[in-house]
């Protein structure tokens, strides 16, 4: 099996490789070379999925290591697959299996507008190697390596359509963002570097953060962590470059980017924060599974952690949704809701790590289902914010515009583009049957089980709030996708594109359809994901942490957060998933009763009541007017402004013009960073003068570097 | 689960969402014809909403050419969403789905519901429908942290979600159920039942006028069997409300067991309960003016404070 999962991984990193070396290969034939650099990386996809599906099926790590002639200071490209690598090997090519099939016919307009295509499918594919070093590697060298090529090929691809002013500005802030948050994350490694004893692989930070480490190492590299990963992973207040840099790049880059990209910033916080930190001494050459009890030779963490955790959690999700809510542009609006679902995500996490830091008897399994809420609902965001993004790739495809006011009345050229967009939208919402609704529920069990459980009042507290907090952000997010979908596409188009507008290509649809099947079967199925994922949920809980798990159709019940003291009541509830399908019977069994009581129905088509006036577009609500009383409730975080301007003929009867403008300010706007921006420029300026651009003069700064380094190391 | 308990089960489910269906027509004529007698009106019969169900239900409907299948689909999935709640809920004894899904789900069934009552209400086009549907959400969100906050505060006291536990657990320990938190939670939860109903003073349910309409305002565009399925829906969404805050407050009555004497006896104390909760609705709706839209939010926080005060006052303070 092992084997068999290596070779299958080998395989998905031979197709992403082929995939960019057929890009350059056909670069003077750009449909072969969409139609070849995509293919391949959709097989490189599925067979990545089916690698990761079979190593979370199998308990032990596994370590490999490749290119061994290149190594820096004993690290070379060093491998472990433990069950959390695993997983997010398996979101990474998730994403990829969706996404790609779509990306063949929405890279298709690029090469009518003459575009370099083959730059894109080569980049896209470099991106997937890039991700998957990300969570494979086991030696910090590695990993910041992949980290950086991971940014700049992402950089690149962002900026794609570079011709547009709007596209190059994102891309600038993003780099310089994702640059800032780099640096964290390497100060972040430097201090377990030193205390490893200067060993760059994780096998030695793990051993070197037991109970010789001071605390304030640990709080630091806690912290620097949190803001590094932070930063990538869009949470407030670091969260500005992602609804400018996600929205602008090409459609299926925007899936990848939302859906999977920013998950890699959480792998590195539960890397560092459950694994790294963890402080159990590991043995040179075994597996690093640990399957003592929970609190054999470990340093707890404070709890702090976990509670600044959930505080950014609740402030990214709250802010995030707010944002999106009042947004008009149909992506920006998706990469605002990214930024809310990293929030809910960090509360699942932020409740792990409390319970984590806890030594009480039902710590471990508290942890497990928390933990197991934050990782569905990651692997949930992957399928529908892809599927979403698709769709609004496949919006933009069909009407060239992103604009909601703009669109309107789509669901009627676009049937099968909107059907498996409102698939996103309730899944995305939350609602049963979909599997949003099932990680919300099981984020409101592990809360549930903070508040009732948490031996300090603090934790009592913020457990509370966060309950009221996450209800307001999901009635939030339902208002908003109720807006996307409302707005976008139902009732009279609101312009000339959307009536124009036609069903997109069939490999498109195929990838969306493919997300959208996968939002309800994994709903239905999340007991079977439950089954998967339990290698990683229990890698530092221990096995049989997560006991009580019904096989085949229910979800933990109460057993699971009574586990070990049954006593104290707490949070725990059950969930049948065949329930899930009860309100489809019951659909039934109405259309029954209207059939029986009334026989056989009568329709007659005749156009909306618009008081005797013909219904124009313009009578519509539309997506500014749809959420303006919630703008008003929320006036306090939103700021929304109002400016009328009338210019008149004869004052004050005969107005000539009326200019009108409104929108929202930006709790954090660019005054915000005015010192960092004039602190950067400055320094730009200055740094200005040792570069002239000559050729010459870099290869004498690359000699005397070398120079100087060659004294110091000797 | 044997199979014949199995069997049992789906028997009685069937039997309670049939009695649910059957009831709630009536608790809306009861609460319109106290009103017409206090009013000192006549009013209409008290079986007046099932003549009007049955009557849309022969009418043949008239479709908006503007509409999609979004509107078509949509009476008939907001009633299965109702009648599937009306299965999870404890009446007058155990509910026969309990077993298999918590409050979260409860709550998140209407919410389905009224996503697609309200994606309905925009689908027509219509500006009425599009008011509707923005005040409909924005006193959804409003609703929405309180009412979770309050169904959180009974589960935690319990030490479960499930419905079923938390009312038994409730009725069996007898006056000690009166604590401060289940009076603050009973006040939090009377101010929703009021808005999640959409009554004064909050919507109002007798008017079509633009100006204070809610709800209706989604409903304009349907005629014949559709309204006839939305109108019960909507009786019914109301009767589960109230349903679910008179047994987690005032829990008595609910029997655990399966003899017809407590059975019967339950049924009669929560049809007492339930018509105790109408009249007192149809006399807050006769005595308050409605609220303008605007000062609800500080209306709904006043339910989410009292909802926070409710958890503080059992979990936190001990």
């Amino acid at each position: 099996m092992i084997f068999l999962a290596t070779s299958l991984l080998y395989i998905s990193f031979a197709c992403y490789a082929f995939g960019i070396l057929s890009a350059f290969c056909f670069s003077l034939w750009p449909t072969r070379a969409i139609l070849f650099g995509y293919t391949f990386a959709t097989i490189g996809s599925v067979t990545g999925l089916a690698a990761a599906i079979l190593f979370l099926r199998e308990p032990q790590s596994q370590r490999l290591e490749l290119f061994t002639a290149f190594r820096f200071t004993n690290a070379g490209f060093e491998i472990l697959i433990d069950p959390l690598a695993a997983f997010f090997l398996l979101i990474i090519c998730l994403g990829g299996s969706l996404v790609s099939i779509y990306a063949i016919g929405y890279s298709q307009d690029y090469i009518k507008q003459g575009k370099n295509v083959s730059l894109l499918v080569a980049g896209y594919n470099f991106f997937f190697i890039t991700m998957l070093a990300v969570v494979l590697a086991n030696n910090a060298f590695m990993f910041l390596v992949a980290w950086e090529l991971m940014s700049l090929v992402s950089y690149f691809l962002v900026s794609f359509e570079h011709e547009k002013k709007e596209v190059r500005k994102a891309g600038v802030i993003y780099i310089v963002t994702t640059h800032f948050g780099t640096a964290f994350i390497t100060a972040s490694f430097l201090l377990l570097f030193l205390a490893a004893g200067q060993n760059l692989s994780f096998d030695a930070f793990r051993a070197g953060t037991g109970a010789g480490f001071s605390d304030a190492a640990r709080n630091a590299v806690f912290l620097l962590a949190l803001i590094g990963f932070g930063t990538k992973a869009g949470l407030m207040p670091m969260h500005f470059w992602l609804p400018r840099a996600h929205p602008v790049a090409p459609s299926h880059v925007s899936a990848l980017m939302s859906g999977v990209m920013i998950k890699t910033a959480i792998y590195g916080l539960v890397r560092i924060s459950f694994d790294l930190l963890g402080g159990r001494t590991v043995g040179a050459g075994t597996s690093s599974m640990v399957t003592v009890g929970a609190d054999a030779g470990r340093v707890l963490p404070p709890s702090w952690w976990g509670i600044l955790l959930l505080i950014v959690g609740l402030v990214s999700a709250l802010l995030g949704v707010l944002y999106a809510l009042v947004e008009v542009d149909l992506k920006k609006l998706l990469a605002f809701s990214s930024i809310e679902n990293m929030g809910i995500i960090c509360l699942g996490l932020g409740v792990a790590l409390i319970f984590y830091s806890l030594p009480l008897p039902n710590a471990p399994a508290l942890t497990v289902l928390a933990l197991f809420a934050a990782f569905f609902h990651l692997l949930n965001h992957t399928v529908f914010k892809s599927l979403l993004f698709m769709g609004a790739g496949a919006v933009l495809h069909a009407t060239h515009t992103r604009n909601l006011e703009q669109l309107g009345g789509l669901i009627k050229s676009m049937k099968w583009t909107a059907l498996f967009f409102l698939a996103g939208c309730l899944a995305i919402s939350a609602l049963p049957p979909f599997n949003g609704f099932i990680s919300e529920w099981l984020t409101f069990q592990a809360l549930l089980g903070l508040v009732s459980y948490g031996p300090e009042l603090w934790h009592k507290v913020i457990g509370l709030l966060t309950l009221g907090g996450l209800s307001l952000t999901g009635a939030l997010a339902a208002t908003t996708f109720i807006k996307a979908f409302g707005t976008g596409f139902l009732a009279q188009p609101r312009s000339q594109a959307a009536v124009h507008a036609h069903e997109v290509s069939k490999t498109m649809r195929f990838g969306l359809g493919l997300a959208a099947a996968l939002t309800a079967l994994l709903g239905l199925g999340a007991a079977g994901v439950l089954a998967l994922l339990k290698p990683a949920l229990e890698q530092w809980t221990g096995a049989g942490s997560s006991q009580a798990v019904n096989p085949l159709w229910s979800l933990p019940s109460s057993n699971l957060a009574n586990s070990g003291n049954t006593n104290v009541s707490g949070g725990a509830g059950n969930l049948n998933l065949l329930i899930l399908l009860l309100p489809l019977v019951l659909i039934i069994v109405g259309w029954g009763i209207a059939r029986l009581l009334g026989g056989k129905n009568r329709r007659a088509i005749d156009e909306t009541w618009a008081c005797g006036n013909t219904l124009k577009p313009s009578m519509e609500y539309n997506s500014i007017s749809f959420i303006k009383p919630l703008r008003r409730v929320f006036q306090f975080v939103l700021l929304p402004f109002r400016e009328v301007k009338i210019t008149y003929r004869i004052e004050p009867y005969f107005v000539e013009r009326i200019e009108y403008q409104s929108g929202i300010k930006s709790l954090l706007n660019s005054d915000t960073f005015r010192l960092a921006r004039h602190f950067l420029s400055y320094l730009n300026t200055e740094i200005k003068v040792i570069q002239n651009g000559s050729v010459r003069l870099y290869l004498s700064y690359i000699l005397v570097t070398l120079l100087i380094l060659l004294v110091f190391t000797r | 689960m044997g199979f014949f308990e199995g069997l049992a089960r789906i028997g009685f489910a069937i039997i309670q969402i049939g009695f649910v269906l059957a009831l709630a027509p009536l608790v809306q004529g009861f609460i319109k014809t106290l009103k017409a007698r206090r009013q000192f009106r006549l009013g209409p019969a008290l079986w007046q909403p099932y003549y009007d169900i049955l009557k849309y239900f022969s009418r043949g409907e008239v479709v908006s050419e503007h509409t999609s299948w979004i509107s078509r689909v949509t009476p008939y999935l907001v009633f299965g969403c109702m009648a599937a709640a009306a299965g999870l809920l404890p009446l007058f004894t155990q509910a026969p789905l309990a077993f298999a899904a918590d409050l979260i789900f409860f709550v998140y069934l209407f919410g389905l519901a009224r996503v697609f009552t309200v994606l309905a209400g925009l689908d027509s086009g219509s500006a009425f429908g599009g008011m509707g549907s923005s005040r409909e959400m924005m006193v959804a969100v409003l609703v929405e942290p309180g009412l979770m906050l309050v169904l959180f505060a009974a589960a935690l006291r319990a030490g479960s979600t499930n419905l079923s536990d938390i009312i038994t657990r409730f009725s069996s320990s007898g006056f000690n159920t009166f604590t401060p938190s289940h009076l603050l939670g009973a006040a939090g939860i009377a101010i929703l039942v009021v808005a999640e109903t959409g009554r004064l003073p909050v919507d109002n349910p007798d008017t079509h006028l633009e100006l204070t309409m809610i709800h209706e305002g989604m409903l304009l565009e349907y005629s014949g069997r559709s309204l006839a399925l939305m109108l019960w829906a909507t009786n019914i969404k109301q009767l589960l409300i109230i349903s679910l805050a008179v047994n987690l407050f005032v829990p008595w009555g609910v029997t655990a067991s399966l003899e017809p004497v407590p059975i019967l006896v339950g049924l009669l104390f929560y049809l007492l309960k339930v018509l105790g909760v109408a009249a007192a609705l149809g006399l807050v709706e006769m005595l308050r003016p409605k609220v303008r839209l605007f000062k609800l939010p500080v209306f709904m926080l006043s339910a989410f404070i009292l909802a926070f005060l409710a958890v503080i006052a059992d979990n936190v303070v001990r």
